[in-house]
């Protein structure tokens, strides 16, 4: 559903692939961008919101995402999700971090301060 | 969308569709289950962009961020869809679908014969771990892409991932604690 195997982008097309759906920034190498956007996926089977588009929701990501590893929060969405969440919240956060760490260094994320509502409608 | 038939295989229910294909169900001569992804963008004009369904676009669209994408132009599909095949023959036996023939519409357009997948799949019910194995698929793409795309050709070959590009996120290695967190 997810996988597309050939994504038209830069010298890296031929093996891109994940869709740019969960994508926050398409200039990621191919390697890079499945690990984000996994960790987008994630985060958003958690919590059902998409973490990135301004400052406010990527400071509120790490916060639910540091809760749910240190296991103060359970999943908002799924009892089930309970007993693996500490880990896949802490290996998201590591992730989040890092693309945080990016675009405080001048990357391109696809963001805007003038972005509405975080919820999926 | 396109011909009642595609070689020997018929065109049955549309399934799902995307920026460059459409997915519908087919079958194979024994009957067993099978889908055509037939070279379609018009799913570019159908799309609707919901939070829920493509949240990176919703983004771009209600911002008015750019965003690389379009449409491709026929040699490009073309192009497009022989690697996914190239890909998906090196990758396959382990844990995306296996390709079963490929053949062109009447109209030209590239189609591929997939095996398929026998359960549908949501991000809102996925299991956890179902995302260690989104990330394997992913693996087992990017190394039959090398393989087949670039360590194969000569003006390639000196191709190697960048150190950056390797270790400045955290990325294959914890996929063990999320694995080991099942």
């Amino acid at each position: 559903m997810f996988i597309d195997p050939w994504h038209q982008f830069g010298a890296f097309a031929a093996f891109g692939t994940l869709t740019p759906e969960y994508n926050p920034n398409p200039h990621l190498d191919a390697a890079e961008r499945d690990v984000c956007s996994t960790a987008v996926m994630v985060y958003q089977r958690l919590t059902g919101d998409f973490p990135w588009a301004t400052p406010d929701w990527r400071a509120m990501a790490l916060s639910h995402l540091s809760a749910m590893a240190d296991a103060r929060t359970p999943s908002s969405r799924d009892a089930r999700l309970t007993p693996a969440l500490p880990a896949v919240a802490g290996w998201a956060k590591l992730v989040f971090g890092f693309m945080v760490a990016d675009l405080s260094s001048g990357a391109s994320y696809i963001i805007s301060d003038r972005a509405r509502s975080c919820r999926p409608q | 969308m396109v011909d009642k038939w595609v070689g020997p295989y018929p065109v049955e229910e549309l399934i799902g569709w995307g920026d460059f294909a459409s997915v519908c169900r087919t079958h194979g001569p024994d009957g067993t289950p099978l889908v055509l992804k037939v070279a379609d963008q018009s799913g570019q004009d159908r799309r609707t962009f919901a939070w829920s369904v493509r949240p990176a676009r919703a983004v771009q669209y209600h911002t008015g961020t750019t965003f690389i994408g379009g449409r491709l132009d026929p040699d490009a599909v073309q192009q497009m869809f022989r690697a996914e095949a190239v890909m998906l023959r090196s990758a396959a036996w382990r844990r995306l679908p296996r390709l079963i023939d490929e053949h062109t519409t009447d109209g030209g357009l590239p189609v591929l014969v997939m095996e398929e997948l026998t359960a549908p799949w949501s991000l809102e019910l996925a299991p956890i771990e179902d995302f260690a194995r989104i990330l394997d698929a992913c693996a087992d793409l990017q190394w039959a892409g090398r393989t087949e795309f670039f360590l194969s050709s000569p003006s390639m070959s000196s191709w190697a991932p960048t150190a950056s590009s390797c270790s400045s996120i955290p990325g294959i290695n914890s996929v063990r604690s999320l694995r080991s967190a099942r």
